[in-house]
Protein backbone atom coordinates (compact mmCIF):
# COMPACT_ATOMS: atom_id res chain seq x y z
CA UNK A 1 0.00 0.00 0.00
CA UNK A 2 1.24 3.28 -1.09
CA UNK A 3 1.70 5.58 2.36
CA UNK A 4 1.96 9.46 2.22
CA UNK A 5 4.93 11.14 4.40
CA UNK A 6 2.24 12.29 7.21
CA UNK A 7 1.06 8.31 7.32
CA UNK A 8 4.67 7.08 7.38
CA UNK A 9 4.80 9.78 10.43
CA UNK A 10 2.03 8.25 11.93
CA UNK A 11 3.38 4.73 11.10
CA UNK A 12 6.81 5.44 12.92
CA UNK A 13 5.17 6.79 16.07
CA UNK A 14 5.73 10.57 15.21
CA UNK A 15 2.43 11.41 16.60
CA UNK A 16 2.90 8.93 19.82
CA UNK A 17 2.41 5.44 20.39
CA UNK A 18 -1.43 4.82 20.44
CA UNK A 19 -1.37 6.67 17.24
CA UNK A 20 1.35 4.20 15.79
CA UNK A 21 -0.85 1.24 16.89
CA UNK A 22 -4.15 2.49 15.30
CA UNK A 23 -2.00 3.07 11.91
CA UNK A 24 -0.75 -0.53 12.12
CA UNK A 25 -3.89 -1.65 12.63
CA UNK A 26 -5.02 0.19 9.85
CA UNK A 27 -2.49 -0.43 7.10
CA UNK A 28 -3.05 -4.77 8.20
CA UNK A 29 -6.62 -4.22 7.54
CA UNK A 30 -5.90 -2.24 4.36
CA UNK A 31 -3.67 -5.10 3.09
CA UNK A 32 -5.77 -7.84 3.73
CA UNK A 33 -8.22 -5.91 1.55
CA UNK A 34 -6.02 -5.15 -1.30
CA UNK A 35 -6.44 -1.37 -0.51
CA UNK A 36 -4.10 0.49 -3.00
CA UNK A 37 -4.16 3.80 -0.33
CA UNK A 38 -5.19 5.27 3.13
CA UNK A 39 -8.25 8.55 2.51
CA UNK A 40 -8.90 10.86 4.59
CA UNK A 41 -11.74 10.78 6.82
CA UNK A 42 -13.69 14.16 8.23
CA UNK A 43 -16.12 11.88 10.87
CA UNK A 44 -16.11 8.96 12.81
CA UNK A 45 -19.71 6.97 14.17
CA UNK A 46 -17.92 4.48 16.75
CA UNK A 47 -18.99 1.54 19.22
CA UNK A 48 -19.43 2.96 22.55
CA UNK A 49 -17.59 0.03 24.53
CA UNK A 50 -20.02 -2.42 25.74
CA UNK A 51 -20.20 -3.21 29.59
CA UNK A 52 -21.94 -6.82 28.88
CA UNK A 53 -18.98 -7.96 26.97
CA UNK A 54 -15.70 -8.78 28.64
CA UNK A 55 -12.51 -6.53 28.04
CA UNK A 56 -14.21 -3.64 26.21
CA UNK A 57 -14.26 -0.88 28.64
CA UNK A 58 -10.70 -1.76 29.77
CA UNK A 59 -9.23 -1.73 26.32
CA UNK A 60 -10.50 1.67 25.65
CA UNK A 61 -9.72 2.89 29.29
CA UNK A 62 -6.43 1.98 28.65
CA UNK A 63 -5.98 3.56 25.32
CA UNK A 64 -7.15 6.91 27.21
CA UNK A 65 -4.84 5.98 29.83
CA UNK A 66 -2.05 6.54 27.09
CA UNK A 67 -3.45 9.85 26.43
CA UNK A 68 -5.52 8.94 23.47
CA UNK A 69 -7.63 11.48 22.13
CA UNK A 70 -9.84 11.25 18.44
CA UNK A 71 -8.46 13.39 16.05
CA UNK A 72 -11.70 13.43 13.75
CA UNK A 73 -15.85 14.79 14.97
CA UNK A 74 -16.72 11.40 16.77
CA UNK A 75 -20.00 10.55 17.59
CA UNK A 76 -20.66 7.50 19.47
CA UNK A 77 -23.85 4.10 19.78
CA UNK A 78 -26.15 3.26 21.76
CA UNK A 79 -25.49 2.04 25.30
CA UNK A 80 -27.14 -0.62 27.24
CA UNK A 81 -28.86 1.47 30.09
CA UNK A 82 -30.03 4.98 29.89
CA UNK A 83 -27.35 7.00 31.81
CA UNK A 84 -30.05 9.87 32.54
CA UNK A 85 -32.32 8.16 34.44
CA UNK A 86 -31.38 5.20 34.40
CA UNK A 87 -33.65 3.78 37.41
CA UNK A 88 -36.96 4.70 35.79
CA UNK A 89 -36.29 1.78 33.32
CA UNK A 90 -34.69 -0.48 35.79
CA UNK A 91 -30.89 -0.47 34.60
CA UNK A 92 -28.81 -2.72 37.00
CA UNK A 93 -27.35 -0.02 39.22
CA UNK A 94 -23.53 -2.23 38.68
CA UNK A 95 -24.20 -1.46 34.52
CA UNK A 96 -24.55 1.75 35.38
CA UNK A 97 -21.42 2.62 37.30
CA UNK A 98 -19.58 0.72 34.42
CA UNK A 99 -21.60 3.15 31.86
CA UNK A 100 -20.60 6.11 34.30
CA UNK A 101 -16.80 4.98 34.47
CA UNK A 102 -17.36 4.45 30.50
CA UNK A 103 -18.68 7.96 30.15
CA UNK A 104 -15.81 9.47 31.85
CA UNK A 105 -13.14 7.78 29.01
CA UNK A 106 -15.39 8.84 26.46
CA UNK A 107 -15.08 12.55 27.61
CA UNK A 108 -11.15 12.38 28.11
CA UNK A 109 -11.14 10.96 24.72
CA UNK A 110 -13.20 13.49 22.98
CA UNK A 111 -15.63 10.86 22.14
CA UNK A 112 -19.45 12.50 21.76
CA UNK A 113 -21.33 10.75 24.37
CA UNK A 114 -24.35 10.35 21.54
CA UNK A 115 -25.20 7.17 22.72
CA UNK A 116 -27.23 7.07 19.22
CA UNK A 117 -27.96 4.89 16.02
CA UNK A 118 -28.96 8.11 13.92
CA UNK A 119 -26.05 10.66 14.69
CA UNK A 120 -27.13 11.67 11.40
CA UNK A 121 -30.13 13.57 13.18
CA UNK A 122 -27.77 15.30 15.51
CA UNK A 123 -25.53 17.47 13.76
CA UNK A 124 -23.48 14.70 12.12
CA UNK A 125 -24.03 15.18 8.66
CA UNK A 126 -20.88 14.77 6.57
CA UNK A 127 -21.79 16.25 2.75
CA UNK A 128 -21.89 14.15 -0.72
CA UNK A 129 -18.64 12.55 -1.13
CA UNK A 130 -17.26 12.84 2.02
CA UNK A 131 -15.26 9.58 3.39
CA UNK A 132 -16.25 8.46 6.86
CA UNK A 133 -16.04 5.65 9.47
CA UNK A 134 -19.58 4.48 10.95
CA UNK A 135 -20.48 1.36 12.43
CA UNK A 136 -24.40 0.65 12.78
CA UNK A 137 -26.19 -0.84 10.27
CA UNK A 138 -29.04 1.91 10.22
CA UNK A 139 -26.49 4.69 10.21
CA UNK A 140 -24.05 3.53 7.48
CA UNK A 141 -26.93 3.69 5.42
CA UNK A 142 -28.61 6.64 5.28
CA UNK A 143 -25.03 8.25 5.09
CA UNK A 144 -24.02 6.19 2.06
CA UNK A 145 -27.49 6.47 0.63
CA UNK A 146 -28.81 9.67 1.42
CA UNK A 147 -26.42 11.86 1.79
CA UNK A 148 -23.95 10.52 -0.15
CA UNK A 149 -21.05 10.26 2.03
CA UNK A 150 -19.27 7.30 1.59
CA UNK A 151 -18.67 4.54 4.47
CA UNK A 152 -18.19 0.90 4.93
CA UNK A 153 -19.85 -1.22 7.14
CA UNK A 154 -17.45 -0.95 9.53
CA UNK A 155 -16.52 -2.43 12.73
CA UNK A 156 -14.20 -1.77 15.93
CA UNK A 157 -12.10 -0.29 13.64
CA UNK A 158 -13.77 2.94 14.00
CA UNK A 159 -12.00 3.74 16.58
CA UNK A 160 -8.50 3.66 14.87
CA UNK A 161 -9.85 5.91 12.27
CA UNK A 162 -11.53 8.10 14.79
CA UNK A 163 -7.35 8.44 16.10
CA UNK A 164 -5.88 8.95 13.01
CA UNK A 165 -8.05 10.15 10.75
CA UNK A 166 -7.70 7.51 8.18
CA UNK A 167 -9.26 4.42 6.89
CA UNK A 168 -7.91 2.13 4.20
CA UNK A 169 -9.65 2.68 0.63
CA UNK A 170 -11.50 -0.10 0.26
CA UNK A 171 -15.75 -1.31 -0.27
CA UNK A 172 -18.15 1.58 -0.11
CA UNK A 173 -14.83 4.45 -0.94
CA UNK A 174 -14.54 3.20 -4.63
CA UNK A 175 -17.17 4.52 -6.88
CA UNK A 176 -17.73 0.80 -8.55
CA UNK A 177 -18.87 -0.89 -5.77
CA UNK A 178 -21.79 2.05 -5.01
CA UNK A 179 -23.69 1.18 -8.03
CA UNK A 180 -27.02 -0.44 -8.27
CA UNK A 181 -27.42 -4.36 -8.71
CA UNK A 182 -31.18 -4.55 -8.64
CA UNK A 183 -33.81 -2.46 -10.18
CA UNK A 184 -36.35 -2.54 -7.28
CA UNK A 185 -39.73 -1.81 -8.77
CA UNK A 186 -42.38 -0.83 -5.86
CA UNK A 187 -45.87 -1.33 -7.17
CA UNK A 188 -47.82 -0.90 -4.10
CA UNK A 189 -48.86 2.19 -1.87
CA UNK A 190 -46.71 2.07 1.16
CA UNK A 191 -48.80 3.99 4.11
CA UNK A 192 -46.79 4.73 6.79
CA UNK A 193 -43.56 4.72 8.22
CA UNK A 194 -43.70 0.90 9.36
CA UNK A 195 -44.56 0.22 6.06
CA UNK A 196 -41.16 1.28 4.75
CA UNK A 197 -39.65 -0.70 7.28
CA UNK A 198 -41.31 -3.69 6.08
CA UNK A 199 -40.01 -2.77 2.41
CA UNK A 200 -36.35 -2.46 3.31
CA UNK A 201 -36.60 -5.90 5.33
CA UNK A 202 -38.48 -7.62 2.05
CA UNK A 203 -35.77 -6.20 -0.29
CA UNK A 204 -33.17 -6.91 1.69
CA UNK A 205 -33.81 -10.52 2.06
CA UNK A 206 -33.86 -10.80 -1.89
CA UNK A 207 -30.46 -8.42 -2.56
CA UNK A 208 -28.31 -9.82 0.41
CA UNK A 209 -25.24 -7.60 0.10
CA UNK A 210 -26.16 -5.62 -3.07
CA UNK A 211 -27.35 -2.11 -3.93
CA UNK A 212 -30.80 -1.79 -5.03
CA UNK A 213 -31.86 1.01 -7.02
CA UNK A 214 -35.58 2.14 -6.15
CA UNK A 215 -38.47 2.58 -8.97
CA UNK A 216 -41.92 3.89 -7.12
CA UNK A 217 -41.33 5.56 -4.58
CA UNK A 218 -43.01 8.96 -3.67
CA UNK A 219 -40.69 11.53 -2.06
CA UNK A 220 -40.18 9.40 0.57
CA UNK A 221 -39.64 11.93 4.77
CA UNK A 222 -37.05 11.70 6.43
CA UNK A 223 -38.08 9.30 8.81
CA UNK A 224 -39.41 7.16 6.12
CA UNK A 225 -36.15 6.83 4.65
CA UNK A 226 -34.30 6.16 8.60
CA UNK A 227 -36.90 3.10 8.41
CA UNK A 228 -36.24 1.78 4.93
CA UNK A 229 -32.33 1.51 5.22
CA UNK A 230 -33.20 0.06 8.93
CA UNK A 231 -34.82 -2.13 7.08
CA UNK A 232 -32.84 -3.27 3.87
CA UNK A 233 -29.59 -3.62 6.75
CA UNK A 234 -31.33 -5.81 9.09
CA UNK A 235 -32.55 -8.96 6.48
CA UNK A 236 -29.34 -8.23 4.00
CA UNK A 237 -26.32 -6.65 4.41
CA UNK A 238 -27.20 -3.95 2.45
CA UNK A 239 -24.46 -0.49 3.02
CA UNK A 240 -26.11 1.35 -0.25
CA UNK A 241 -29.20 2.05 -2.14
CA UNK A 242 -30.35 4.34 -4.75
CA UNK A 243 -33.23 6.62 -4.82
CA UNK A 244 -33.12 8.22 -8.48
CA UNK A 245 -33.53 11.78 -7.56
CA UNK A 246 -32.60 11.75 -3.74
CA UNK A 247 -29.59 9.94 -3.31
CA UNK A 248 -27.21 12.79 -4.34
CA UNK A 249 -24.98 10.17 -6.78
CA UNK A 250 -28.12 9.51 -8.96
CA UNK A 251 -29.91 12.31 -10.32
CA UNK A 252 -31.45 9.02 -12.45
CA UNK A 253 -31.72 5.37 -12.57
CA UNK A 254 -29.30 5.15 -15.52
CA UNK A 255 -26.42 7.46 -12.96
CA UNK A 256 -27.62 4.97 -10.58
CA UNK A 257 -26.80 1.54 -12.60
CA UNK A 258 -23.85 3.32 -14.18
CA UNK A 259 -25.39 3.27 -17.81
CA UNK A 260 -25.46 -0.36 -17.24
CA UNK A 261 -28.27 -2.93 -17.52
CA UNK A 262 -29.28 -4.03 -13.45
CA UNK A 263 -28.26 -7.62 -12.66
CA UNK A 264 -31.90 -8.52 -11.13
CA UNK A 265 -35.37 -7.29 -11.62
CA UNK A 266 -37.43 -7.14 -8.58
CA UNK A 267 -41.00 -6.33 -8.16
CA UNK A 268 -42.61 -5.48 -5.18
CA UNK A 269 -46.19 -6.11 -4.45
CA UNK A 270 -48.95 -5.53 -1.68
CA UNK A 271 -48.80 -9.07 -0.74
CA UNK A 272 -44.45 -9.45 -0.34
CA UNK A 273 -45.27 -6.50 2.36
CA UNK A 274 -47.74 -8.39 4.25
CA UNK A 275 -45.73 -11.38 3.74
CA UNK A 276 -43.13 -9.35 5.85
CA UNK A 277 -45.49 -8.47 8.50
CA UNK A 278 -46.85 -12.27 8.95
CA UNK A 279 -42.90 -13.06 9.39
CA UNK A 280 -42.58 -10.80 12.33
CA UNK A 281 -45.74 -11.12 14.21
CA UNK A 282 -45.53 -14.29 16.11
CA UNK A 283 -48.10 -13.96 18.69
CA UNK A 284 -51.33 -12.03 19.00
CA UNK A 285 -52.08 -8.99 20.44
CA UNK A 286 -53.38 -10.21 23.65
CA UNK A 287 -49.98 -10.65 24.90
CA UNK A 288 -48.00 -8.45 24.77
CA UNK A 289 -46.57 -6.45 27.77
CA UNK A 290 -43.60 -4.57 26.02
CA UNK A 291 -44.29 -1.59 23.82
CA UNK A 292 -41.02 -0.62 21.82
CA UNK A 293 -41.02 2.57 19.48
CA UNK A 294 -37.80 4.36 18.30
CA UNK A 295 -35.68 2.06 16.47
CA UNK A 296 -34.20 3.99 14.90
CA UNK A 297 -34.06 6.27 17.54
CA UNK A 298 -36.91 8.91 17.20
CA UNK A 299 -37.10 11.88 15.91
CA UNK A 300 -38.53 15.06 17.55
CA UNK A 301 -40.99 14.66 15.27
CA UNK A 302 -42.23 11.04 16.07
CA UNK A 303 -41.96 12.02 19.44
CA UNK A 304 -44.69 14.74 18.69
CA UNK A 305 -47.26 12.22 17.19
CA UNK A 306 -46.62 9.67 20.01
CA UNK A 307 -47.06 12.52 22.66
CA UNK A 308 -50.19 13.93 20.54
CA UNK A 309 -51.45 10.07 20.61
CA UNK A 310 -50.77 9.75 24.50
CA UNK A 311 -52.52 13.10 25.16
CA UNK A 312 -54.89 12.79 28.05
CA UNK A 313 -54.45 9.27 28.07
CA UNK A 314 -52.81 6.33 30.51
CA UNK A 315 -50.92 3.58 29.73
CA UNK A 316 -52.54 0.25 30.93
CA UNK A 317 -50.30 -0.88 34.20
CA UNK A 318 -49.77 -4.48 32.37
CA UNK A 319 -48.00 -2.87 29.83
CA UNK A 320 -44.82 -1.07 29.54
CA UNK A 321 -44.11 1.57 27.17
CA UNK A 322 -40.80 2.87 25.89
CA UNK A 323 -40.39 5.50 23.00
CA UNK A 324 -36.77 5.35 22.22
CA UNK A 325 -34.79 8.56 21.50
CA UNK A 326 -31.34 10.46 22.00
CA UNK A 327 -30.14 13.66 24.32
CA UNK A 328 -31.14 16.07 21.63
CA UNK A 329 -34.17 15.31 21.04
CA UNK A 330 -35.12 14.47 24.30
CA UNK A 331 -34.09 17.77 25.41
CA UNK A 332 -36.19 19.88 22.41
CA UNK A 333 -39.34 16.71 23.53
CA UNK A 334 -38.76 18.68 27.11
CA UNK A 335 -38.73 21.98 25.82
CA UNK A 336 -41.82 21.39 23.98
CA UNK A 337 -43.74 19.52 26.67
CA UNK A 338 -43.95 16.57 25.07
CA UNK A 339 -41.72 14.51 27.63
CA UNK A 340 -44.49 15.76 30.59
CA UNK A 341 -47.45 14.57 28.23
CA UNK A 342 -45.55 10.80 27.58
CA UNK A 343 -44.27 10.97 31.69
CA UNK A 344 -48.08 11.57 32.78
CA UNK A 345 -49.53 8.58 30.58
CA UNK A 346 -47.21 6.30 31.76
CA UNK A 347 -44.84 6.48 29.26
CA UNK A 348 -41.20 6.39 29.13
CA UNK A 349 -38.93 8.37 26.91
CA UNK A 350 -35.58 6.49 27.04
CA UNK A 351 -32.47 8.02 25.83
CA UNK A 352 -29.35 5.97 25.08
CA UNK A 353 -29.96 2.58 24.98
CA UNK A 354 -32.34 0.46 22.82
CA UNK A 355 -34.22 -2.87 24.10
CA UNK A 356 -31.83 -5.19 22.05
CA UNK A 357 -28.43 -3.03 22.99
CA UNK A 358 -29.82 -3.30 26.44
CA UNK A 359 -29.69 -4.76 29.87
CA UNK A 360 -32.81 -7.05 29.27
CA UNK A 361 -30.74 -9.05 26.64
CA UNK A 362 -30.56 -13.07 27.58
CA UNK A 363 -27.25 -12.68 27.83
CA UNK A 364 -27.11 -9.67 30.06
CA UNK A 365 -29.71 -11.29 32.36
CA UNK A 366 -28.16 -14.84 32.43
CA UNK A 367 -24.83 -12.82 33.62
CA UNK A 368 -26.58 -11.49 36.74
CA UNK A 369 -28.59 -15.53 37.11
CA UNK A 370 -31.95 -14.26 35.77
CA UNK A 371 -32.91 -17.07 33.01
CA UNK A 372 -36.35 -16.11 32.29
CA UNK A 373 -36.95 -13.58 29.50
CA UNK A 374 -37.91 -9.92 30.96
CA UNK A 375 -40.51 -9.57 28.30
CA UNK A 376 -43.07 -12.01 26.74
CA UNK A 377 -44.57 -10.25 23.70
CA UNK A 378 -42.77 -6.85 22.44
CA UNK A 379 -45.26 -4.66 19.91
CA UNK A 380 -43.40 -2.33 18.03
CA UNK A 381 -43.59 -0.41 14.89
CA UNK A 382 -40.22 -1.30 13.41
CA UNK A 383 -39.43 -4.65 11.47
CA UNK A 384 -35.90 -4.21 12.61
CA UNK A 385 -36.40 -4.24 16.09
CA UNK A 386 -38.71 -7.14 15.82
CA UNK A 387 -35.83 -8.85 13.90
CA UNK A 388 -33.57 -8.24 16.69
CA UNK A 389 -35.88 -8.89 19.24
CA UNK A 390 -36.63 -12.40 18.91
CA UNK A 391 -33.29 -13.74 19.21
CA UNK A 392 -31.51 -11.09 21.56
CA UNK A 393 -34.63 -10.96 23.79
CA UNK A 394 -36.01 -14.20 23.49
CA UNK A 395 -39.58 -12.82 23.33
CA UNK A 396 -42.72 -13.15 20.78
CA UNK A 397 -42.47 -9.99 18.18
CA UNK A 398 -45.75 -7.94 16.49
CA UNK A 399 -45.30 -4.90 14.17
CA UNK A 400 -47.68 -2.39 13.75
CA UNK A 401 -48.03 1.52 12.81
CA UNK A 402 -47.75 3.61 15.67
CA UNK A 403 -50.82 4.51 16.32
CA UNK A 404 -52.07 1.05 16.87
CA UNK A 405 -48.88 0.38 19.59
CA UNK A 406 -49.95 2.86 21.33
CA UNK A 407 -53.49 2.20 21.49
CA UNK A 408 -52.59 -1.84 22.39
CA UNK A 409 -50.42 0.20 24.82
CA UNK A 410 -53.43 2.18 26.59
CA UNK A 411 -56.20 -0.69 26.28
CA UNK A 412 -53.53 -3.23 27.44
CA UNK A 413 -53.73 -6.92 26.69
CA UNK B 1 0.01 -39.83 6.49
CA UNK B 2 0.65 -37.80 3.74
CA UNK B 3 2.08 -34.29 3.72
CA UNK B 4 -0.09 -31.69 2.15
CA UNK B 5 0.36 -28.45 0.50
CA UNK B 6 -2.38 -25.72 -0.11
CA UNK B 7 -2.07 -22.60 -1.17
CA UNK B 8 -4.02 -20.12 0.01
CA UNK B 9 -4.27 -16.16 -0.32
CA UNK B 10 -1.89 -15.03 2.76
CA UNK B 11 -4.16 -12.21 4.36
CA UNK B 12 -2.46 -11.46 8.04
CA UNK B 13 1.22 -13.02 7.87
CA UNK B 14 2.41 -14.64 11.35
CA UNK B 15 2.93 -18.12 11.43
CA UNK B 16 1.05 -21.02 13.34
CA UNK B 17 1.35 -24.93 14.23
CA UNK B 18 -1.24 -26.45 16.06
CA UNK B 19 -4.21 -29.39 15.86
CA UNK B 20 -6.80 -28.21 13.21
CA UNK B 21 -10.29 -27.68 14.14
CA UNK B 22 -12.68 -27.79 11.02
CA UNK B 23 -16.19 -26.81 10.53
CA UNK B 24 -18.00 -26.93 7.66
CA UNK B 25 -20.58 -24.29 8.99
CA UNK B 26 -19.90 -20.40 9.29
CA UNK B 27 -18.80 -19.46 12.65
CA UNK B 28 -18.95 -16.63 14.75
CA UNK B 29 -17.09 -15.73 17.57
CA UNK B 30 -19.66 -13.28 19.04
CA UNK B 31 -22.15 -16.17 19.96
CA UNK B 32 -20.72 -19.55 18.86
CA UNK B 33 -17.55 -19.28 20.94
CA UNK B 34 -18.00 -18.60 24.55
CA UNK B 35 -15.71 -16.22 26.52
CA UNK B 36 -12.97 -19.25 27.12
CA UNK B 37 -12.71 -20.07 24.10
CA UNK B 38 -15.09 -23.18 23.77
CA UNK B 39 -17.49 -23.90 20.80
CA UNK B 40 -20.89 -23.74 22.24
CA UNK B 41 -23.15 -23.54 19.01
CA UNK B 42 -25.75 -25.57 19.65
CA UNK B 43 -26.22 -29.14 17.77
CA UNK B 44 -22.66 -28.02 15.92
CA UNK B 45 -20.55 -31.09 15.04
CA UNK B 46 -18.05 -29.64 17.15
CA UNK B 47 -19.51 -28.37 20.37
CA UNK B 48 -17.94 -28.57 23.54
CA UNK B 49 -14.40 -28.39 21.81
CA UNK B 50 -12.12 -25.47 22.82
CA UNK B 51 -10.87 -23.32 19.96
CA UNK B 52 -7.45 -22.02 21.86
CA UNK B 53 -4.13 -23.16 19.80
CA UNK B 54 -5.86 -24.57 17.23
CA UNK B 55 -6.08 -23.92 13.84
CA UNK B 56 -9.28 -22.78 12.78
CA UNK B 57 -10.58 -23.72 9.83
CA UNK B 58 -14.32 -22.87 8.50
CA UNK B 59 -16.35 -21.44 5.30
CA UNK B 60 -16.97 -17.85 6.76
CA UNK B 61 -17.15 -15.07 9.84
CA UNK B 62 -20.80 -14.49 10.42
CA UNK B 63 -22.96 -12.83 12.82
CA UNK B 64 -22.14 -9.31 15.44
CA UNK B 65 -19.12 -7.30 14.84
CA UNK B 66 -18.88 -8.14 18.71
CA UNK B 67 -16.83 -11.03 17.66
CA UNK B 68 -13.61 -8.94 16.71
CA UNK B 69 -13.41 -8.02 20.50
CA UNK B 70 -13.88 -11.34 21.37
CA UNK B 71 -10.95 -12.25 19.70
CA UNK B 72 -9.02 -9.77 21.68
CA UNK B 73 -10.26 -11.21 24.71
CA UNK B 74 -9.79 -14.35 23.88
CA UNK B 75 -5.83 -13.24 22.80
CA UNK B 76 -5.65 -11.65 26.66
CA UNK B 77 -6.38 -14.68 28.15
CA UNK B 78 -4.12 -16.89 26.24
CA UNK B 79 -7.34 -18.62 24.96
CA UNK B 80 -6.84 -17.56 21.38
CA UNK B 81 -6.60 -19.73 17.83
CA UNK B 82 -3.05 -20.43 16.84
CA UNK B 83 -4.32 -19.69 13.02
CA UNK B 84 -7.40 -18.85 11.04
CA UNK B 85 -8.47 -20.16 7.84
CA UNK B 86 -11.47 -19.42 6.07
CA UNK B 87 -12.43 -20.77 2.44
CA UNK B 88 -14.69 -19.08 1.49
CA UNK B 89 -15.38 -15.19 2.25
CA UNK B 90 -13.04 -12.75 3.91
CA UNK B 91 -15.24 -11.54 6.94
CA UNK B 92 -13.72 -7.62 7.51
CA UNK B 93 -14.91 -7.89 11.41
CA UNK B 94 -12.98 -11.49 11.26
CA UNK B 95 -10.34 -9.53 10.03
CA UNK B 96 -9.94 -6.34 12.05
CA UNK B 97 -10.38 -9.57 15.55
CA UNK B 98 -7.56 -11.54 13.93
CA UNK B 99 -5.18 -8.11 13.97
CA UNK B 100 -6.13 -6.62 17.37
CA UNK B 101 -5.37 -10.61 18.57
CA UNK B 102 -2.41 -10.84 16.29
CA UNK B 103 -3.57 -14.43 14.60
CA UNK B 104 -2.03 -15.55 11.24
CA UNK B 105 -5.12 -15.34 8.81
CA UNK B 106 -5.36 -17.20 5.43
CA UNK B 107 -8.32 -16.88 2.73
CA UNK B 108 -9.33 -18.14 -0.96
CA UNK B 109 -7.73 -22.03 -0.55
CA UNK B 110 -6.81 -23.35 -4.52
CA UNK B 111 -7.95 -26.96 -3.31
CA UNK B 112 -11.01 -28.10 -1.55
CA UNK B 113 -9.70 -28.19 1.77
CA UNK B 114 -12.00 -30.15 3.75
CA UNK B 115 -11.48 -33.36 1.36
CA UNK B 116 -7.98 -32.91 2.72
CA UNK B 117 -7.90 -31.88 6.57
CA UNK B 118 -10.29 -33.05 8.92
CA UNK B 119 -10.59 -32.11 12.62
CA UNK B 120 -7.09 -33.06 14.70
CA UNK B 121 -5.01 -33.37 12.15
CA UNK B 122 -1.46 -31.49 12.84
CA UNK B 123 -1.31 -28.48 10.46
CA UNK B 124 0.92 -25.51 9.78
CA UNK B 125 0.04 -22.28 8.20
CA UNK B 126 1.99 -19.08 7.08
CA UNK B 127 0.12 -16.09 6.53
CA UNK B 128 3.29 -14.50 4.43
CA UNK B 129 3.44 -17.52 2.25
CA UNK B 130 -0.17 -18.41 2.08
CA UNK B 131 0.38 -21.89 2.50
CA UNK B 132 -1.80 -24.26 4.63
CA UNK B 133 1.13 -27.78 5.40
CA UNK B 134 -0.83 -30.83 6.44
CA UNK B 135 1.71 -32.87 8.37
Amino acid sequence: MRLTCSEKDLLSGKEGPVKALAMSHLVKLGEAFDAEEMVDITYAHMSSGSALRSGEIDYLSGLSDQGARVKVPTSSEVIAVDLRDPAAIGAPPSLVKDYRRLLAVHTRMGIAATYTCVPFTQGYVPPKGACIASMESAAIIYFNAVLGARTNRCGFFVLFAALTGKYPKIGYLLDKNRLGTHLVSVQTNLLNVTDYGALGYHVGRLVGGGVPVFQGLERPRQEELIMLGAGLATSGTVAMYHIPGITPEAPTTAAALGGEAPGERISVNTGDIQAVYQHLCTASHNTVDFIYLGCPQYTLEQIRTAADLLTGKRVHPDTTLWIGTNRMAFAMARRMGYHEIIKKAGGKLVCDTCPVDSFLRLDALKKRGIQQPAVQTMLTDSAKQAHYARTTLGCNTLVDTVHACIQTAVRGK
Amino acid sequence: MTRIEIQFKGILSGKALGKALVSRQPLGFYGDIDEDGILVAKGHPCEGCSVADCILIYPEAKGSSAGCMMLHWLAKRGRKPAGIVNTQRLDPNLVEGAILADIPLLCCPELDVYKWVATGDRVEIDGQSGLLVKM
